[in-house]
């Protein structure tokens, strides 16, 4: 099996609205290799869950992807035929959605919905695969006889994560699993995600709104901003040395529990309408570092010691960049 | 920094002459019919009092009786024991309809979900002026005018003659919940229950609603029940923090104090769990899944003891109570120690 797992190039997602296109996910570059844990990071409308989507190719109209390639092991999805992904998915990569508790059918127990996936893909697989996966996030195989109104939000979350886990696929996709669960939940599940990945060895993509929530547990970090990856780099480097303005914002509106008590400011005002970017660098708006150019020149990422940011501070130099443009 | 040190200070010695009180409140629900009638008890025997202008932080897991705490204090659900003094005054004696309308107007609530706590139908000024008309019927049409566009100013949302007129469709998740700010703020009120105000929102915006709960405190003298499962942000914005789990407040006191020094072991669980981008991993809690019980017919003993690490005997028989352990700070909790040199 290459390392490389999934490479995602020059990906854009265009709404159709009618009038003026909205361009959620705009020539997004993303490597996983195997085993790799990365975060995705960013505001509500920032598109991070339609990324995920377009990487899983699930995305339904007025949305579509308009250029660039997913390459999933070798073989671009974005051209693949329905009937083949319905083979990959699932077996070689799994999404766990957001508000995983409501993705459970409440009228069915939640055996047998394991049973549905299995059917579903015609895999033949061991009888005692469901109890052993369900054991595998720490919940007693008695419960595969559980309705879901029987398990609390917790479960509910784990169940989803154990089904994704039916095939032992290579990638799991998983957007905001924990948002909808308590502190001392959310890390939990946090630790398990780890742990199972540590131990079969398959990548996440794990989407979030809450950067302190990935910074102890993924590898990589991609901070977005409106349709753009913006940062970029390892999550250690990104969180100590934030190259991009809205990254350290990011980071700023985190109050600490440790710590010093000081004013925090957040990010003025809000994120950009997509369907009529501002001009130059999209985070100008609201940017404390903005200069004269930033309004002017469209920014590219740029590499920065060992992280890649969008901002035209770190342009190689302002006059090389205008030719560019 | 420093203005907010001095602040505290303030708050501290305003403290004395409390807006509301709870005296050993209670509140329970049946659950099933028949033979299998249960009571769950969402509150149980709980005490506290919020001063002038003070922000009080109630955190804890969900179920564990906040919300219930802030609809009784709202007076959406009655007490089944204890009692609420408002200013000194006994809830229960609100009985004429001015009475309970000037405690409404007084002591107004903000909604966690600022998607679904405004009319979409009506353009955002309708429920300020609304509440306006109700709550202080001297005002004349153009005065409530006015007053609505000196509360939406005061939420930060300008220009406030350009926003009222707007529909909640055309507003930001942030800036909704400012509305919500404001409906309260037309009240005059003296304490805002704040239910979750920023969960729902992005994390790059909830710091500018907790800088705006701090600065209504300080523009308009309002007090707060802030109510949140992040203790982060609860350490931001509040000057004392209270920790409650399965219907009982376990801890209570400044909130530096409480995070510097918990006592309960449960302080200590939720303390753990918050994710600190700034701090090394914390370990110690991964055996942990955080099912917080249902509190069904219970029978005495500490409520935490199934979770506890330094259960012993007597949890099992003995409902803890809050004990003072150090400097306006108290603990549920059999096993937590004093502070060194404090007697209780």
């Amino acid at each position: 099996m290459p390392d490389q797992l999934l490479e995602v190039r020059d990906l854009t997602v265009e709404y159709d609205t009618g009038q003026h296109p909205v361009v959620a996910v705009d020539h997004v570059d993303l490597d996983v290799q195997a085993g790799e844990f990365v975060g995705v990071v960013g505001e509500s409308g920032c598109g991070k869950s339609t990324l995920l989507f377009a990487i899983a190719h699930l995305l339904s109209s007025p949305a579509a992807i308009t250029g660039g390639s997913v390459k999933f092991l070798g073989q671009n999805l974005v051209t693949m035929s329905e009937k083949k992904l319905a083979s990959l998915r699932w077996r070689d990569f799994s999404v766990v959605m957001q508000s995983a508790m409501n993705a459970l059918n409440p009228v069915k127990s939640i055996g047998a919905q394991f049973h549905d996936t299995i059917m579903a893909h015609d895999e033949v697989v061991d009888d005692n695969r469901p109890a052993e996966v369900l054991r595998l996030v720490g919940i007693d195989p008695i419960h595969l006889k559980s309705y879901p109104h029987q398990l609390s939000g917790g479960m509910r979350q784990r169940a989803m994560i154990a089904m994704a886990l039916l095939f032992t696929p290579d990638l799991i996709i998983m957007d905001e699993p924990t948002s909808a669960l308590d502190v001392v939940a959310q890390r939990s599940l946090m630790v398990q995600i780890k742990e199972l990945q540590r131990k079969l060895g398959f990548a996440v993509i794990f989407v979030t709104h809450d950067m302190s929530l990935v910074s102890h547990f993924s590898d990589k970090l991609v901070v977005m901003y409106a349709g753009q990856v913006v940062e970029f780099g390892a999550t250690r480097a990104v969180f100590d040395h934030p190259e991009h303005p809205y990254s350290e914002g990011l980071l700023d509106a985190f109050p600490s529990i440790r710590g010093p008590k000081v004013p925090l400011t957040g990010i003025p005002g809000s994120p950009p309408n997509l369907a009529d970017p501002p001009p130059g660098c999209r985070f100008q708006p609201r940017c404390p570092k903005a200069f004269e150019d930033c309004p002017k020149i469209e920014p590219d990422l740029y590499q920065v010691g060992a992280v890649q940011s969008r901002c035209l501070l770190h342009a190689p130099s302002i006059a090389s960049a205008r030719e560019v443009s | 920094m420093t203005s907010m040190d001095t602040e505290s200070r303030e708050m501290t010695e305003s403290a004395a002459a409390p807006v509301i009180e709870a005296r050993d409140l209670s509140r329970h629900f049946k659950v099933g019919r028949g033979f299998s009638r249960q009571m769950l008890h969402a509150v149980d025997n709980v005490n506290f009092s919020i001063g002038r202008q003070e922000i009080v932080a109630l955190a804890g897991e969900s179920g564990s009786g906040k919300s219930t705490i802030a609809r009784l204090l709202a007076g959406v659900y009655k007490p089944t024991g204890g009692e609420i003094f408002y200013q000194g005054r006994a809830m229960s004696t609100f009985r004429s309809r001015k009475d309970q309308l000037s405690y409404r107007g007084d002591v107004p609530m903000v909604f966690q979900d600022p998607f679904s706590s405004l009319n979409p139908a009506f353009r955002v000024s309708h429920g300020i002026l609304r509440s306006l008309k109700l709550h202080r019927p001297e005002f004349s049409g153009s005065q409530r005018e006015d007053e609505a566009a000196r509360v939406i100013e005061a939420v930060g949302l300008t220009p406030a003659g350009d926003i009222m007129h707007r529909y909640p469709y055309e507003l930001s998740g942030g800036q909704r919940q400012r509305i919500g700010f404001a409906q309260a703020l037309a009240h005059k009120p003296k304490l805002i229950l704040a239910d979750e105000p920023v969960s729902m929102l992005d994390v790059s915006i909830r710091i500018g609603l907790l800088n705006l709960m701090a600065e209504l405190r300080r523009t308009e003298g309002v007090s707060f029940l802030y109510i949140t499962h992040d203790i982060a942000s609860a350490r931001y914005v509040a000057d004392r923090l209270m920790i409650m789990y399965a219907g009982h407040i376990v801890e209570s006191g400044p909130a530096e104090s409480v995070l510097a020094n918990p006592k309960h072991p449960y302080t200590d669980l939720l303390l753990g769990a918050v994710p600190d981008p700034r701090a090394p991993l914390a370990a110690g809690i991964e055996g942990d899944t955080g099912e917080p019980p249902k509190v069904i017919d219970p029978t005495p003993g500490c409520r935490f003891r199934w979770r506890c690490p330094l259960a012993v005997d007597r949890c099992h028989v003995e409902t803890p109570v809050l004990r003072r352990l150090g400097e306006d700070h108290e603990a549920a909790c059999h096993v937590a120690e004093p502070d060194p040199g404090f007697a209780a």
